[in-house]
């Protein structure tokens, strides 16, 4: 028994199916029959009627699936895949774990694995355009240096030693740092900033050209522009998971993922640092020593818990990490 | 040589026998999908999905759709969704474009850029326009589709005023900083404080107007949508939200406020700074679930309001949605869904709709029986439903 409708009212005529290899016959106040050629069939669920759509705009809605399933099966007719898989619990418990394997391997791999390739064949020019209005911005929010005019140039000197001659656009701008101290940081086409209170507190000058070669680390991996293109992944990625929950709460792992790829960066910059300053026979323990006079002085780490919320890996790791690899050469 | 199979089977609730009746006969909407099932089909959609980048989403929505669509059961009948899917992934093709445009345009194009924005965003109300329609059209109940004509005009109207609020005061303000940094201009930073002002009281009566312009407009078969509605209706619930927030959010600071200095009294200043700042955190994620649950609050009582003034032809409806068993349930499903980790979202968003969609009647089931066919409806381009899907968007009804 099913309910159908013709398309041309609501009112539903309560009919017998009759379904053979060819179609299906309606018997009772409507009589018809319609070829399976040009019906359609709904995927069955569990507590609602299966569909049947006719070509002509008519529709069966049938309440009892188990009957219809019967019959279904004896003329041979099969659901598609993904239906049929759906229905084992085996399946989708597969399903589920293949799902977490694949978002876990796209986050640890995939994701920064694309970045890095989409982030090299932005063009250079694009990204020194992205570079320019970042300057500005920096230009706006930091006052013009104030440091005397050989601690300018020792940086300059010192910057321009390691700095790779390969052509492409690299600069040093050093900037009054205000609120935010001894600081650094790379922006996207080649510039490299740099604090007075960090020129000042990097009295060695390998302390400072390590820094600085961290920086330029930023720049030769190109992270701002795979942070730009990895955090519009994340973004999008997270939404279609969450799909019908509030934004709020999917902020948050999105949050942690863009975090979690900013340490790993980090470590990058640091790595290619310790080789950057080795290729030009620079000691590499000062820069260790200043990092950890910045540690102390900013107040020491924030524990296990900041651990994971931090932009940069603590402190003590990195120290640990570029004394290591100093020594292995 | 074909079988021929007799199909026996009890329907789920026949149609009443004509006349004799006191009233009008009233059917509250029943809503059939369960987490568990719906489960099976989110996870199949998000694998799918995932492996195939995404092209996928476009068949898992019409998968989604229709499993809430024919669970959702009024009067022994059920609905039907018949977006089609390569539609709807062509509108999602055109979304991601249009989006990566407006991210990229201004560090891409530079002022230029802001010329591309504002026309992406000129394009927005005509999107929703287009997607309501969309998916009202692909919507049926008993073999009739539904249909939009709302005028796209109003459209913008609506939705201009809000885009221009929240988007023209971010470029002044990028303008004024250029000017001078440190110390942007007091006049412009005034007029933008009293356009979000305005905004907010004008608020409840633009989603008074988006209801209106959606239900006013929205016809089955033959039968003719109607918003009876009136702004105060709308002014009501949100005013009554902004109280509460104001209301418990004094107290709140005074708390704040004493144990901070109760903590510097104790441990000093240094240590006072810290508690304070602890508590200061921990009311801003308190207050900002308040709002949110506060949200919830008004969505109920809105939900209520709109369906009572809504009106199909003569066929009027209800709606009983309680505030408080809303809230309970946003809360439970906040808690499921961080607990499991996410796994348990399928079950939240049906636990959320079913108590929404039960809580609706229609006050004259009969009628609702009686519809004709609307003369020609012709095919909708799926673009605006998949545009607005990306963006995340929620039209709902």
């Amino acid at each position: 028994m099913a309910s159908y409708y013709d398309g041309r009212s609501s009112v539903p005529f309560l009919v017998e199916l009759e379904v053979d290899r060819s179609g299906v016959a309606l018997l009772g106040p409507v009589r018809r029959r319609y070829e399976w050629s040009g019906a359609k069939l709904s995927e069955p669920l569990r507590h609602a009627p299966r569909l049947i759509r006719f070509a002509d705009g008519s529709h069966c809605e049938i309440a009892d699936p188990a009957g219809l399933d019967a019959a279904l099966q004896a003329v041979g007719y099969r659901d598609s895949w993904v239906v049929r898989s759906q229905r084992r619990a085996s399946h989708v418990a597969v399903a589920t774990v293949l799902l977490l394997a694949a978002i876990l391997a796209m986050y640890r791999w995939g994701l920064p694995a694309a970045s890095a390739f989409a982030a090299r064949r932005v063009p250079p020019a694009v990204e020194s355009r992205i570079g320019v209005q970042s300057v500005r911005i920096v230009q706006q929010r930091f006052g013009p240096s104030k440091l005397a005019s050989e601690q300018r140039e020792r940086a300059q000197r010192i910057f321009d030693s390691i700095v790779p001659h390969d052509g492409r656009n690299f600069r040093l701008v050093l900037r009054e740092g205000g609120s935010i101290g001894a600081n650094a940081f790379a922006l996207p086409g080649g510039t490299v900033v740099a604090t007075d209170q960090l020129v000042g507190l990097a009295t060695d000058d390998a302390a400072l050209a390590g820094v600085l070669a961290h920086e330029i680390g930023h720049v030769e991996k190109r992270h701002v522009l795979r942070q730009i293109i990895s955090s519009s992944v994340v973004g999008v990625v997270v939404a279609m998971v969450a799909g019908d929950v509030s934004t709020v709460t999917v902020a948050l792992p999105a949050a942690l993922a863009q975090l979690s790829y900013s340490r790993d960066m980090e470590r990058e910059a640091d790595a290619y640092a310790v080789e950057l300053l080795q290729r030009h026979s620079i000691p590499v323990a000062p820069f260790a020593d200043l990092l950890q006079r910045l540690q102390k002085d900013s107040g020491g780490d924030a524990g296990e818990w900041g651990r994971y919320l931090r932009t940069h890996p603590a402190a003590q790791e990195r120290i640990a990490a570029i004394r290591e690899a100093a020594h292995l050469r | 040589m074909s079988e021929l199979i007799d199909i026996y089977s009890p329907m789920g609730e026949a149609p009443p026998p004509p006349a004799a009746a006191v009233g009008p006969r009233q059917c509250r909407v029943e809503f059939t999908g369960t987490g568990e099932e719906y489960f099976r089909i989110w996870i199949m959609n998000l694998l799918l999905t995932i492996v195939s980048l995404g092209i996928y989403s476009a068949w898992a929505k019409v998968r989604k759709l229709q499993y809430f669509y024919r669970n959702t059961r009024l009067d022994g009948a059920v609905f039907d969704y018949h977006g089609n899917p390569v539609a709807i992934l062509k509108g999602r093709i055109l979304a991601v474009a249009l989006l990566a445009v407006y991210k990229y345009a201004l560090p891409l194009l530079g002022p230029f850029g802001l010329i591309v924005m504002l026309a992406v965003l000129a394009g927005a109300p005509w999107l929703f326009a287009q997607s309501y329609r969309f998916r009202l059209h692909n919507t049926s109940y008993r073999g009739l589709r539904f249909r939009f004509n709302g005028p796209v005009t109003q459209a913008y109207l609506i939705f201009g005023l809000p885009i221009a609020v929240l988007l023209i005061p971010g470029v002044l303000v990028a303008l004024a900083a250029r000017a001078d940094p440190q110390h942007p201009d007091p006049r412009v930073v005034g007029g933008i404080g009293i356009a979000y002002l305005a905004l907010m009281l004008l608020w409840p009566y633009l989603h008074f107007c988006f209801k209106r312009w959606q239900h006013d407009h929205a016809w089955y078969g033959r039968a003719r949508g109607r918003f009876g509605a009136s702004p105060g209706d709308f002014y009501g619930p949100y005013v009554a939200a902004v109280a509460i927030l104001i209301v418990s959010a004094i107290p709140a600071i005074v708390l704040m406020v004493g144990i901070t200095m109760i903590a510097a009294g104790v441990g000093g200043g240094a240590q006072g700074g810290k508690v304070g700042f602890g508590i200061a955190i921990a009311m801003g994620i308190l207050f900002y679930a308040g709002t949110i649950l506060v949200g919830v609050r008004v969505s109920a009582k809105l939900q209520n309001v709109i369906w009572s003034r809504t009106r199909l032809d003569d066929i009027g409806f209800a709606s009983d949605v309680r505030a408080g068993r809303l809230i309970g349930i946003t809360l439970g499903n906040l808690a499921m869904v961080v607990f499991s980790l996410g796994l348990m979202i399928p079950h939240a968003v049906i636990r959320a709709m079913k108590y929404r969609i039960e809580s609706i009647q229609v006050l004259d089931a009969d009628a609702l029986g009686k519809v004709a066919a609307d003369a020609d409806s012709g095919p909708v381009g799926a673009t605006g439903e998949g545009a607005v899907d990306l963006l995340d968007l929620d039209i709902g009804l």
